[in-house]
């Protein structure tokens, strides 16, 4: 932990200190122990730091509101317990001050606690233009497809960030940002109800068939580099705890960089491995994934936004830029760095024992009841093939 | 009977078998039975046992998330779990157990012989019990509900040709709940009208126990919250099942629908039910303190308003379980302060149960500890509630782990708390002897300990971004000692479950007997033997004072203080059994049992589009509503 994190973790332990001494005080031993950012207790940005104040804020009260009714609930039967003499106390029936009493200051609470809540509600439903004037910059809009069991992401005006790109983005699972701009999503899903929720930014949204809701956040230059995790949270079938998802905060111009890159396609050269290696004919793969260069109005399509959430497998054309695959369950890279392309030849060949699919069987019996990769090991595919489709999918046979 | 055969005709000759029963004891007379009691310890027991089933399915989650990636329970498998833990806890444990207490003790409290429609009662039990068992027959089809105990359109409503739930599970679901909402609206139907025509003369409504009070104001919430779910699942089937399209959008093909209409319709029904669970906890413990106290409930008034005002302000806050769906700004607004406000008469009752131990004459009896822990749990579930109202920083704890924690802190700290109380403080009335104190207290604590490890680690980890109804999580999240410690807490609950049914089995050996009125109790069950006789009242009492029974026992100084009065000086119940022989109580009858046996053979026609057997169950049901129906009301009485 760096020196430059204390101020933001001594709100999170603001909370946590009003939370032991509401209850769980067997709790103070337990270190937080966690090395990947999706907390919502240390907020990163303004959004959720905002959200999280609002409950710093009620900590207080319900604290002292706590510990009172604890303590008294044991005092009353602690002091009051029957002992020769008292076992015919006084008879109380009521009494009308204290219970107005106690009526009238619970309910001064609450509507002391409805004023910063209410304005905080419709301070944060804030659309674009209401961004744009509230930072001095048009925010970067990114549309967000939930996916029965991962995310895909349409980058639909880069154009307003640089004038020089003139066509979408579209990636999977993980989410590249600009620091210092809002991010502002439009949450689509042809399938289920899922929720997009990125801890660490912002609290959640679902993401609603036949719906466009919309969220933002903003993430802080102190966080250019910083990986943040999020997940599904709308329960969403089989693998819905499989559904998860990182975000990359970048310096602007980096940002920019890597949404030229994800422009490029495959050359003709490598389309024709691809063919060779069946990714395109035998395998099928290209029914369920987009792959850039192999077909033109495809790439026509993902560049006009066309074609978004038009497969139901993620854009494989970049795989080499990612660091997780399978919804971002699995991580592509060893510790060293290197691709684990054991774990991704594994993957092609037998999806269904990595993450739970509802398809693990073989190509020719896959129907449309299928939900997610197929079991090429049962469809007749060697390991050998497997492997080579990964190599090639990781750009990695050039260096055999 | 000669009715009965005439009208059916030789064809459907109901002879022999079905000949009205008569017997009231054995084994046989078990199915029969329209006396309330046994009905109440019928409901009782079989929600006992579904406790047990649930809590086994909330240990095999809890050994799934003991550490990050177990492989304890396949995802599918982990998905039926929570699914069905979820829809037992609620359909088949918080709601029967509540109406058993109420079928047991609600006539008794009001000073009645039996209910009002006795035989429609056990129709209600025979539909909870069967729905129960056609819900978990369907793991012989591999096919347990996976959709959650919310079973959120347009997962579980896409037809099985789109592969988002495979197998009969949320058919099974759907069609199981439907016939146990009949069985809730004919108890709730029975509670009414009981509790508005059977009190005994001079028990006004403001006279009545607390408890009764509870049970009479859930029997209209149930009354009001079971046709909007009703309305919701069928059409949840029929889009599965016959392509309809109330919430499965085609936008290909034009076809919109909202999916978040079955959010509203569903929590239109569960967020009153939320209440329906709570409220008869409330009543149990507000007859609990006074008695283990020897002082009256604290502005008695008071307690039973704000349980109506909850019962209102209930039907306004569905929409708290919406807050990420996209509702807006001005909706959620409303919503949320709303959920404020009902926190206002859910914190009064506190005070009042706490103003009503204050200055007593306290009795740590295990009721009493149950009933305290009640307080304490439910409060802290109470706060953690409040937290809901506050919509910004909701987004984060919504669908988290900290939900888990705070609804258990309110329905496990709260509801199950409660009942535990209840049968330590009602056992002797039913069966006459004691549960054993000693045991009673190590199932106590033992349950303290274990509910607040179990529970209370949830609010951090979920604090800290812990989703629910995930079967998996990765490390390195700070999660994973926190789900040691749930894990250990789990099995610290079961290991006192396990106390509590040892204690039955000793207790009954043990027969440490207690007498009519073991607790120097207030309510009128309290004058009559124990167990009750089969007409609960040889003479009906006549009432004059909430508490009546006590006051036949005690008066009070000038100065307020407790004065007994002599032995026999009030009108005490005679116990006269030769008034029995002419006391009019309704006759055992089949009926119920057969119209019941013929929804859960419809299930399976519903399930598997199987018509035959759906026209089986039909005839099944209409055989046992006609038969029912020229059934006369008591059998002939030979002379």
């Amino acid at each position: 932990m760096t020196s430059r994190k204390w101020p933001r973790r001594l709100r999170p332990m603001a909370v946590r200190v009003a939370l032991l001494t509401a209850a769980v005080l067997m709790f103070a031993a337990c270190s937080d122990g966690s090395d990947k950012e999706s907390n919502p207790l240390d907020p990163r940005g303004d959004v959720a730091e905002r959200q999280i104040g609002l409950l710093e804020f009620w900590m207080i009260p319900a604290g002292v509101i706590g510990a009172l009714i604890l303590g008294a609930t044991v005092y009353v039967a602690l002091r009051f317990r029957e002992r020769p003499g008292n076992e015919n106390p006084r008879q109380v029936h009521g009494n009308t001050t204290l219970e107005i009493g106690w009526t009238v200051v619970p309910a001064l609470i609450m509507a002391i606690m409805a004023v910063p809540t209410v304005s905080l509600i419709w301070d944060l439903d804030a659309s674009s233009a209401e961004l744009e004037a509230k930072y001095d910059k048009a925010p970067l809009e990114v549309t967000v497809y939930g996916k029965q069991w991962w995310w895909e992401y349409q980058y639909t005006n880069l154009g307003e960030l640089d004038s020089s790109i003139d066509f979408d983005v579209n990636t999977a699972n993980e989410l590249h940002i600009p620091a210092d701009r809002p991010v502002h999503f439009r949450l689509l899903s042809d399938n289920v109800i899922h929720s997009f929720w990125v801890p660490s930014l912002a609290g959640k949204k679902d993401v609603v068939p036949g719906r466009a809701n919309e969220m933002w956040f903003i993430a802080e230059a102190d966080d250019i580099g910083q990986w943040f995790y999020g997940q599904c949270v709308e329960y969403c079938g089989l693998s819905h705890a499989d559904m998860r998802l990182k975000v990359k905060v970048h310096e602007e111009s980096d940002f920019l960089d890597w949404a030229k890159g994800q422009n490029e396609v495959w050359s003709a050269e490598r389309v024709a491995r691809a063919e060779e290696l069946g990714i395109t004919t035998k395998w099928g793969c290209v029914s369920c994934h987009y792959m850039g260069g192999v077909d033109p109005d495809a790439d026509a399509g993902i560049r006009d936004g066309s074609r978004a959430n038009a497969r139901p497998g993620p854009n494989l054309t970049h795989l080499p830029d990612r660091t997780t695959f399978a919804g971002a369950k699995l991580d592509l890279l060893n510790d060293d760095g290197s691709f684990d392309v054991d774990k991704l030849t594994e993957w092609i060949w037998h999806a269904g024992e990595l993450k739970p699919m509802q398809c693990d069987k073989p190509l020719t019996e896959s129907g449309e009841r299928c939900k997610g990769m197929l079991n090429f090991e049962k469809s007749g595919m060697t390991e050998e093939e497997a492997r080579d489709i990964a190599e090639f999918l990781l750009e990695l046979e050039g260096a055999k | 009977m000669t009715t009965v055969e005439q009208a059916l005709g030789a064809g459907a000759h109901p002879s022999g078998v079905l000949a009205r029963p008569t017997k009231t004891t054995g084994a046989f007379s078990w199915f029969t039975p329209v006396d309330h009691k046994r009905s109440g310890i019928l409901y009782g027991a079989t929600a006992l046992v579904f406790f047990i089933i649930a809590g086994l399915e909330a240990l095999l989650i809890r050994m799934q998330l003991v550490g990050p990636d177990q492989t304890v329970l396949s995802a599918k498998v982990y998905n039926q779990m929570f699914t069905m833990h979820g829809t037992t806890m609620v359909f088949l444990v918080g709601m029967p157990m509540a109406v058993a207490f109420g079928n047991y003790f609600l006539p008794l409290m009001i000073g009645a012989r039996d209910v009002a429609f006795p035989r429609i009662n056990m129709l209600g039990y025979w539909v909870f019990l069967f729905g129960g068992i056609f819900m978990y027959s369907s793991f012989l089809w591999s096919s347990a509900p996976d959709g959650g105990w919310f079973g959120y359109a347009p997962l579980t409503s896409q037809p099985l040709s789109s592969g988002s739930l495979p197998g009969y599970g949320p058919d099974f679901w759907t069609v199981g709940l439907i016939f146990m909402g009949i069985g809730s609206v004919t108890s709730a139907l029975n509670f009414i009208v009981t509790t508005l025509n059977m009190r005994a003369p001079g028990m006004t409504l403001l006279k009545m126990p607390v408890f009764v009070w509870m049970i009479f104001v859930i029997a209209f919430l149930t009354l009001f919250a079971m046709p909007p779910v009703t309305a919701a699942l069928i059409q949840v089937y029929m889009d599965r099942n016959f392509g309809t399209h109330f919430f499965n959008a085609d936008l290909a093909n034009g076809i919109g629908s909202d999916p978040l209409l079955y959010q509203h319709l569903f929590w239109l029904f569960g967020h009153p039910e939320v209440y329906i669970l709570i409220l008869p906890g409330m009543g149990i413990v507000s007859e609990i303190l006074p008695v283990f106290s020897r002082k009256p409930l604290f502005g008695a008034r008071v307690v039973v308003f704000s349980g109506i005002a909850i019962g209102f302000v209930g039907w306004g806050v569905w929409a708290h379980h919406m807050y990420a769906t996209g509702l807006g700004p001005a909706a959620l607004t409303g919503v949320g302060v709303a959920t404020m406000a009902i926190g206002v008469p859910t914190g009064v009752k506190i005070f009042n149960w706490l103003g009503t131990v204050w200055g007593g004459a306290v009795r740590l009896k295990t009721p009493m500890l149950f009933s305290l822990g009640f307080i304490a749990m439910f409060t802290l579930g109470g706060l953690s509630g409040v937290m809901h109202s506050i919509v910004p920083s909701n987004s984060q704890q919504t669908d988290t782990y900290f939900i888990v924690a705070h609804f258990h802190y309110v329905l496990f700290g709260g509801l199950i708390f409660a009942f535990f109380g209840g049968f330590y403080y009602w056992w002797p009335k039913m069966f006459g002897h004691f549960l054993d104190e000693r045991l009673g207290k190590i199932n106590f604590w033992l349950m303290l300990i274990g509910f607040n490890m179990t529970f209370g680690p949830m609010h951090l980890v979920g604090l800290r971004g812990m989703p629910r109804r995930t079967y998996t999580y990765g490390e390195g999240f700070g999660w994973e000692t926190l789900n040691q410690i749930e894990t250990v807490g789990g099995f610290i609950i079961a290991l006192s479950a396990l106390v509590f049914v040892v204690n039955i089995a000793v207790s009954a050996k043990k027969r440490e007997l207690a007498g009519d009125d073991p607790w120097d109790g207030r309510t009128l069950e309290w004058s009559i033997p124990s167990p009750p006789p089969v007409y609960n009242f040889a003479t009906i009492p006549e009432v004059h004072s909430f508490d009546d029974f006590w006051h036949q026992k005690y008066t009070e100084d000038d100065e307020g203080r407790l004065v007994k009065l002599p032995r026999g000086a009030s009108a005490a119940d005679t116990h006269a059994e030769e008034h029995a022989e002419h006391i009019h109580l309704p006759s055992p009858s089949f009926w119920p049992f057969v119209l019941a046996l013929g929804l859960p053979i419809m299930g399976y026609g519903f399930v598997f589009k199987a018509w035959w057997v759906l026209g089986l169950g039909v005839f099944v049901l209409m055989f046992g509503l006609t038969a029912w129906a020229i059934e006369p009301h008591t059998a002939e009485e030979d002379h």
